[in-house]
């Protein structure tokens, strides 16, 4: 196992950085004055819906797009710009893995050594290495149709990671898979990145992924990015509704600021007032217009006769449940509409009206911006 | 209720077997007008191989087998040079067609907002009559231009007949080419040459045979483009032309003649269309 | 040449391509209004060669011409469509698909002339039919409408371009969404409604190509005409050939752009027809 700090020491230049970077399809604004670094040795994953430019930037990385504009583009220190894709020293997995179907498994892995010049005997230890990191060197000279989807994801990585690149891109590589083989794959490919010490950054709309796989994420909404932070940040600590919203948050109130303290702030919703913690990137002010959202997890109905300590309480009728194996998500009519949440096992179906409460700390509170 | 069922359900399959027996009867018919006109394509080719060995070829019923019009075809030479002229044009013919098509196909599928325009552009010989080509291309050269006709203008009518077939040809298979490979080749570190090389030539290999094959048989046996930019030159389609206008008694020779070339033919599209099936399948 | 993009190369090659290739194609109408005979040039602009057009009776020729290039059409695509419809939807064993598929894109393996050369043996008084006819007593003395007269020329022509005719429609219809024709019979439609209202809108791009592809060579086809036509200047590619043996290229590119013109203006007929008997055919369905 290598030593995170000797492979990549503090002084190191970033793996990648991005300053100002704009893109537009003909008048289509696809990417708005976008900033990231990613650090050396990490794992970072661009998370968003489809049509929010994430696609597009890893494509601008990979030197399959020149962008409209960008202030700074540079890899592990080395700037890009103009550079095209073949002088990088990115390597890509594509999404449908782009597989050579007249090559064998061997000569795919050994493309990229070849392409800078290593002799074959060189080329093949490579790829053999190459192809024992992901567990597949016994099939060396096999055919890339006859393996599975599986294997052929791992050859794709195998062929990207035989060159050694700066950064590993990687083009929602868990979409052709099944849900078992996915999970799989989600263990396995971070498990590969921690071991090579390498950068990787990914590209998905699959939150779980995200969460799963990432050191930091960036979750991208229409061409910006809205949320850098860690998976545990983002999940707890959304700091804006479309975050909230794409991390599964689905109780969502508006209301305004009444009241602001160290820890924590108040707002009121209709008649309701409620406290929890601010996670805006700015400072709150007071009257200003927020979000409040809880996870279904974190809202629980309360046993009878037991008042919350905060306040943070609401009546709602229970209505629908769809049951999930582990949890059963129930949605309730409240005054301030309807709310979802996830309770163990099977719900009984009573329809009386229930007390719902969460502490204050898993509330997150931000700003509610005209979209 | 239960006798409305009955018969409902007789009805339905009454109904059913109708369709069936029809949808029979329709394949059959179509089947046989089909198989039928191919026939006739091809029943003269076959025809001419009776013909050349018969006894008595210019009667009625084909006579008694015999090798007698070979010999005396070989006999002579006359028809040695036009064809050696025309199998010369034909292989030049064919390379320029299969780089031409390469060139042009491989990029077509990707251009979308002009793809059609040069599509139309490249394809648009094929809706002009060959004898329209040839003597459009007399009059404007010789005419016109005061060139006179030669090899050049044998090469170029014969191109302007063939290349739209090899680059359709060629592009039956670039349609289906993965252009996620290119990118994959280019992030793996291949320049543009490369990418070509290892990349697009094996795979687009069929249609660039395909396109070869085409050019070679289309100009082998092209006559009507042939007819006016010939100038001296004889090309052997020219040479059974006039040969067959003239005296019957040639006319055996013809036949053998016809029939040799309808062999190298077939021999060379079966050979292709064989290779190429192994490669597909591959 | 490996400076410049993929796509300049091409448009390179389109530019020669449009210089050798095209650009003669622009001396029908540009010598049909000048006076050219032998060699030399009348730069003139006179409508002499088609005034000679109508004054020789040549349209006449031009107007039989035209019938039997649509009889002859008519015959490929009646017999042409059910067969790539056929061969598209119904044939199963893919050696046989392969083989009829070869036989209709792979060239003839023999030029034009010599295919025609054995129908003038077969057909002739003295030729097959005629010997196995009388032989059967069937007839009493050979018949002669056999050959050098229309029913020969149609019938070579037929020969000809069958499958200029097919391939086409059989591409058009191999391309569409087999779960399309499902839908609509899970819908209710017997079979032959599918054909008319999902199939042939979605195949008359193939059919009209195909129309193209077989009416316009046919109607300039000079070798089926005078091998099995006699050539006596019955057609418009025989009056052709007549016209340029004798020199007088403005007549020839004005008989060309009569033969051009007319096509392009049956076509069109032809293509607004079929649009209009085919209501929303789907444009952009599909596609």
């Amino acid at each position: 196992m290598r030593d995170p700090e000797t492979m990549h020491p503090p002084t190191s230049p970033p793996a990648l950085r991005i300053a100002g970077l704009e893109h537009r399809y003909g008048t289509m604004p696809v990417l708005d004055n976008v900033s990231l670094d990613v650090r050396a040795g990490e794992f970072l994953t661009i998370l968003g819906p489809s049509g929010s430019g994430k696609t597009t930037m890893l494509r601008v990385i990979g030197g399959f797009e020149t962008p409209t504009r960008v202030d700074c583009l540079s890899i592990g220190g080395i700037d890009v710009r103009g550079l095209p894709a073949n002088l990088r020293d990115v390597a890509t997995v594509f999404q449908h893995y782009a597989l050579f179907p007249h090559m064998s498994v061997g000569r795919n892995v050994e493309y990229g050594l070849k392409m800078r010049g290593l002799p074959p005997a060189a080329r093949r230890a490579g790829a053999e290495r190459a192809l024992a990191l992901v567990r597949l060197a016994e099939r060396y000279n096999g055919k890339v149709q006859h393996l599975s989807g599986g294997e052929r994801q791992r050859v794709a990585l195998a062929r990207s990671l035989a060159t050694q690149p700066q950064i590993l891109l990687l083009d929602e590589p868990m979409s052709a898979l099944d849900e078992k083989l996915r999970r799989e794959m989600q263990t396995e490919i971070r498990a590969l990145q921690q071991k090579l010490c390498a950068s990787f950054i990914q590209v998905t709309h699959s939150q779980d992924e995200a969460l799963a796989m990432s050191d930091r994420i960036a979750v991208m909404n229409k061409g910006r990015i809205e949320q850098l932070g860690t998976p545990s940040d983002i999940f707890v600590r959304p700091a804006t509704r479309f975050v909230a919203a794409f991390m599964g948050m689905s109780n969502l109130l508006r209301g305004t600021i009444t009241g602001i303290e160290e820890a924590c702030v108040r707002i009121a919703c209709g008649a309701a007032s409620f406290l929890g913690v601010w996670t805006g990137p700015a400072a709150p002010y007071m009257g200003q217009a927020v979000f409040a959202g809880i996870h279904p997890i974190h809202m629980k109905i309360a046993p009878p006769g037991v008042a919350s300590n905060t306040g943070n309480t609401i009546t709602g009728k229970p209505g629908s449940a769809t049951y999930r194996g582990g949890t059963t998500e129930l949605c309730l009519a409240s005054p301030l509409g309807d709310l979802i949440v996830a309770i163990q096992g099977i719900w009984q179906g009573a329809e009386t009206p229930v007390a719902l409460t969460w502490n204050w700390q898993d509330c997150a509170i931000g700003p509610d911006a005209a979209e | 209720m239960g006798m409305a069922l009955a018969n409902n359900n007789a009805q339905f399959r009454q109904a059913a077997l109708r369709q069936v027996r029809s949808q029979r009867v329709a394949s059959a018919l179509a089947v046989c007008t089909g198989l039928c006109m191919t026939a006739l394509v091809y029943a003269p080719v076959l025809w001419l191989g009776v013909l050349s060995v018969s006894g008595d070829p210019l009667g009625g019923f084909p006579g008694d087998f015999t090798w007698r019009w070979y010999r005396a075809l070989f006999a002579q030479v006359a028809w040695l040079a036009p064809l050696l002229l025309s199998v010369r044009i034909a292989l030049l013919v064919a390379v320029l067609c299969m780089a031409g098509a390469t060139l042009a196909g491989r990029v077509l599928p990707r251009m979308r907002r002009t793809r059609r325009l040069l599509l139309a552009c490249f394809l648009l010989p094929l809706a002009i009559p060959g004898m329209v080509i040839g003597l459009n291309v007399f009059i404007f050269y010789r005419v016109f231009g005061g060139l006179r006709m030669g090899l050049w203008s044998l090469v170029l009518v014969h191109l302007v007949g063939a290349f739209p077939f090899a680059l359709l040809g060629l592009m039956v298979v670039s349609l289906r080419f993965e252009t996620s490979l290119l990118e994959a080749a280019a992030d793996l570190g291949a320049g543009p040459w490369r990418r070509f090389w290892d990349i697009e030539r094996p795979l687009l290999m069929p249609g660039i045979v395909t396109a070869g094959m085409f050019g070679f048989l289309l100009s082998l046996t092209e006559l009507p483009r042939s007819l006016f930019v010939a100038g001296h030159l004889r090309t052997l389609p020219l040479y059974i032309w006039a040969e067959a206008s003239s005296r019957a008694s040639h006319l055996p020779l013809i036949y053998c003649l016809n029939t040799m070339l309808a062999v190298v033919s077939t021999a060379i599209s079966v050979t292709a269309v064989l290779a190429l099936r192994a490669r597909l399948r591959h | 040449m490996t400076t410049l993009s993929a796509e300049a190369q091409v448009y390179l090659l389109a530019g020669v391509w449009g210089l050798l290739a095209l650009v003669p194609l622009l001396v029908s109408p540009v010598f049909s209004m000048v006076g050219a005979h032998g060699l030399r040039i009348d730069w003139h602009v006179s409508f002499e060669a088609f005034q000679d057009i109508i004054a020789t009776g040549r349209w006449l020729v031009i107007l039989r011409t035209c019938g039997m290039a649509s009889l002859v059409t008519a015959i490929c695509l009646a017999s042409g469509f059910p067969f790539a419809l056929w061969l598209a939807l119904k044939a199963r064993n893919p050696a046989l698909l392969t083989l009829v598929w070869s036989l209709l894109t792979i060239p003839f393996f023999l030029d034009p002339a010599a295919r025609m050369l054995v129908w003038r043996s077969v057909l002739g008084s003295s030729g097959m039919i005629n010997a196995a006819l009388l032989h059967l007593h069937a007839i009493h003395a050979p018949l002669q409408w056999l050959l050098f007269s229309d029913f020969a020329v149609a019938f070579g022509l037929v020969g000809s371009y069958f499958p200029n005719m097919v391939m086409p429609i059989y591409l058009a219809i191999s391309l569409i969404d087999k779960s399309l024709l499902q839908a609509s019979a899970d819908l209710g439609a017997p079979p032959a409604a599918t054909l008319r209202h999902v199939i042939v809108p979605l195949a008359m791009p193939g059919i009209v190509v195909g129309t193209i592809f077989s009416f316009v060579p046919i109607m300039g086809d000079g070798i089926v005409s005078n091998i099995l036509g006699g050539g006596n200047q019955a057609y418009l590619a025989d009056s052709i050939m007549a016209l340029s043996n004798a020199m007088n290229y403005s007549g020839v590119a004005a008989a060309t752009m009569c033969l051009l013109g007319l096509s392009g203006f049956l076509l069109a007929l032809l293509y607004i027809a079929m649009r209009r008997a085919l209501p929303g055919n789907g444009h952009g369905f599909g596609q």
